[in-house]
């Protein structure tokens, strides 16, 4: 299993997907719900890139059209030099081996009628890893010492877990076919704080020893400065601003970046104030506004940006989709 | 082969698979645990509906011969089972009436005085050996019927919920044509087309009653199919088929069996309904009741034909519908997850 060793790992180029909205007898489509309408992205290999946005922000349907769970409309999802949207269903399987996923309800994603050691052995089963049943529960009881489980409850079922440990299971169960990527969505989300931090040590300890690349889909800014070397945000459907964490945490650019900065609570006193946070609702993804997508709520709207699209603006590693932000030569 | 030869069979097939089933719930606690609860609740239900599965096994089981027939040439070489044996040779030449010694009509002395417990027919039979025998019939019924009606609705269900888009077009086209069609009217029509036999009584009332399921079990897989760990399963490459066997149908098993119980009474009262038409299944309750309607307009009264037939059969709808009711309480999986 080699990595091309030009390019980024996962590159993701002006990825769609609407949902058709249909009606009546013909199931004609009347419109579409816009749930991700351009999205570019990059990880490199090992490294972790954060997607952040508030909810119905389209970040889950870009996980889950990246590993073709939804059929995406139109872009490139280009893994290790070769287009995933352009594959058929046999020639995508090999792919499914080396892509994998952790959702965010640990509960939901374990079917409660197996039992975990068949739940973490079945992508073994279905890729032919292990000579037989005996060598891949010793597989399975490999995998849950590494994801700090003890490997003899795992002939019980995943009622009898708790929700951390549940989602120890789902990583288990995502590492047992020895993945490159494992895109995380909202995988820390439904979990108490404490539980959270042992999960995101544990992906961290998994990154390091198994070099793993990580798309981690989240709402929750404490969890990417912790985790994660690139952000993208997004908002509506596209990717407003992208770069380095540091980079995007100290100077932010665009103003949804810096609205969703400043409603992070602080327990810096000094830090307190300042701008107001957001305000509003999110536009209704089937209805988008025209020009920027982002006028209706923001602080520093122009005229200009209720006709027109903004261009995506770079600066060095920082790209941002604003009039105003460095780089755009607008100013 | 002969139908008694057969019907042995499939006691001995039964049988196996009870203790085969014993075998898995003792096993898993999931399924011991509800049976327990279950227990609890309904004790008296389940013992009334063990009662009439041991009735039906014992007038399942026959074998041709045997001393207690004497002359009667008829009885003597045919199969008889355990049931008519142990009623054997207590025949009245007409009706009387329960624990009496003497015929009802015309007072003349009864062959065995006092053991007609229920009374006779008008052709001399006890009463209470043809009640007990209808509880074959009924089981027949509502087993054979359930074991075409919920796969069909199964096959049809969760393939329409699963896929989706044209399969899902063409299954509710044709539920929909069904439910849009009086059922009795069908029911009549099926039975006349396929003869009048259990089997055709079966498969009609199969046809007309698989769509209530199908239609819960469509929903379900929808619902199913949006979980994450279905997601999970795409994901890691598993194939439909196993996604559907593995995934999907054991989460629905709680509903089969919910749907069993509350199918089974139903159905045998759609035979009842049927029978009292003239085109129900012989021996049935439903006969019974069909053939006693006479005798009520009779002076005196015949009556313990039509009380019998009528108790027997409210008797097992009753256990039937408490432990179904009992049933959906415990195999809900919420509380079965907790129970665990």
């Amino acid at each position: 299993m080699s990595t091309n060793a030009s390019g980024p790992l996962l590159r993701v180029e002006r990825l769609r997907t609407w949902f058709p909205i249909n009606r009546g007898l013909m199931r004609r489509a009347v419109g579409h719900v816009q749930a991700v309408t351009d999205v570019h992205l990059s990880v490199e290999a090992g490294r972790t890139l954060a997607l952040v946005g508030e909810s119905g922000c389209g970040k889950t349907t870009v996980g889950r059209s990246i590993l073709r769970l939804e059929q995406a409309q139109a872009g490139r999802v280009i893994f290790d030099g070769v287009d995933l949207l352009e594959l058929d269903a046999a020639a995508m399987r090999p792919y499914r081996q080396r892509l994998q996923i952790v959702f965010q309800d640990p509960l939901a994603s374990l079917n409660p009628r197996m039992r975990v050691r068949d739940i973490v052995a079945e992508g073994m089963r279905s890729f032919g890893i292990g000579s037989d049943e005996s060598d891949r529960t010793d597989r399975v009881a490999h995998l849950f010492e590494r994801v700090q489980l003890d490997a003899a409850q795992m002939w019980r079922y995943p009622h009898e877990f708790s929700g951390g440990q549940r989602q120890r299971i789902c990583i288990a169960r995502a590492l047992a076919v020895d993945p490159q990527l494992i895109i995380c969505d909202e995988a820390v989300s439904a979990l108490d704080v404490s539980i959270q931090a042992q999960i995101l040590n544990l992906l961290r300890e998994l990154q390091d020893e198994l070099g793993l690349a990580y798309l981690f889909i989240t709402h929750d800014l404490g969890v990417v400065r912790y985790l994660a070397h690139d952000v993208a945000v997004m908002y509506l459907g596209q990717i407003v601003e992208s770069g380095p964490t540091a980079q995007i945490f100290e100077s932010p650019s665009h103003p949804y970046t810096q609205g969703l900065l400043q409603a992070v609570p602080s327990v810096d006193p000094q830090r307190r104030g300042g701008a107001p946070p957001l305000s509003g609702d999110v536009p209704s993804p089937s209805a988008p506004p025209g020009g920027c997508y982002f006028h209706t709520r923001c602080p520093l709207v122009m005229d200009r940006c209720r006709s027109e699209p903004p261009p995506v603006a770079s600066q060095g590693a920082v790209s941002a989709r604003c009039f105003l932000a460095p780089g755009s030569g607008s100013e | 082969m002969e139908a008694w030869v057969f019907s042995n069979i499939v006691v001995a097939i039964l049988i196996t698979a009870a203790v085969g089933l014993t075998g898995v719930v003792l096993r898993s606690r999931m399924w011991s645990n509800a049976f327990l609860s279950l227990w609890r609740r309904r004790r008296v239900a389940i013992i009334a509906i063990g009662f009439y599965v041991l009735v039906a096994l014992l007038d399942s089981v026959s074998w041709v011969g045997g001393e207690q027939f004497g002359e009667d040439a008829v009885a003597k070489y045919q199969a008889q089972s355990i049931l008519d044996r142990a009623f054997a040779g207590i025949r009245e030449r007409s009706y009387s009436a329960p624990l009496a010694s003497v015929e009802f009509y015309g007072g003349a002395p009864l062959v065995h005085p006092g053991r007609h417990l229920l009374g006779t027919d008008l052709l001399g039979r006890d009463v209470l050996h043809l009640a007990l025998k209808g509880a074959r019939v009924a089981l027949l019924i509502g087993g054979l019927t359930s074991l075409i009606a919920i796969p069909l609705a199964l096959l049809f269900g969760v393939s329409a919920g699963y896929f989706g888009g044209r399969i899902d077009d063409f299954v509710f086209f044709i539920m929909s044509t069904l439910a849009s069609m009086p059922g009795l009217l069908l029911l009549i029509t099926l039975i006349m087309v396929m003869g009048k036999s259990t089997f055709s009584v079966c498969i009609a009332l199969a046809v007309t009653g698989w769509v209530g399921f199908c239609r819960v079990s469509r929903g379900e897989t929808i619902k199913l199919r949006e979980l994450e760990y279905i997601s999970a399963a795409r994901a890691l490459g598993v194939g439909e088929m196993r996604i559907i066997f593995r995934h999907i149908l054991p989460n629905l098993a709680h509903l089969v069996i919910i749907t069993f119980v509350l199918m089974f009474s139903g159905l045998v009262l759609s035979e009842a309904i049927l029978s009292w038409l003239g085109i129900g299944v012989d021996g049935s309750w439903g006969q019974m009741i069909d053939q006693a309607r006479d005798e009520l307009s009779r002076d005196p009264i015949v009556w313990w034909n039509i009380s019998a037939a009528g108790s027997a059969l409210f008797g097992l709808i009753l256990a039937v519908n408490f432990v179904g009711d009992a049933l959906r309480d415990v195999m809900d999986p919420r509380t079965l997850r907790e129970g665990e």
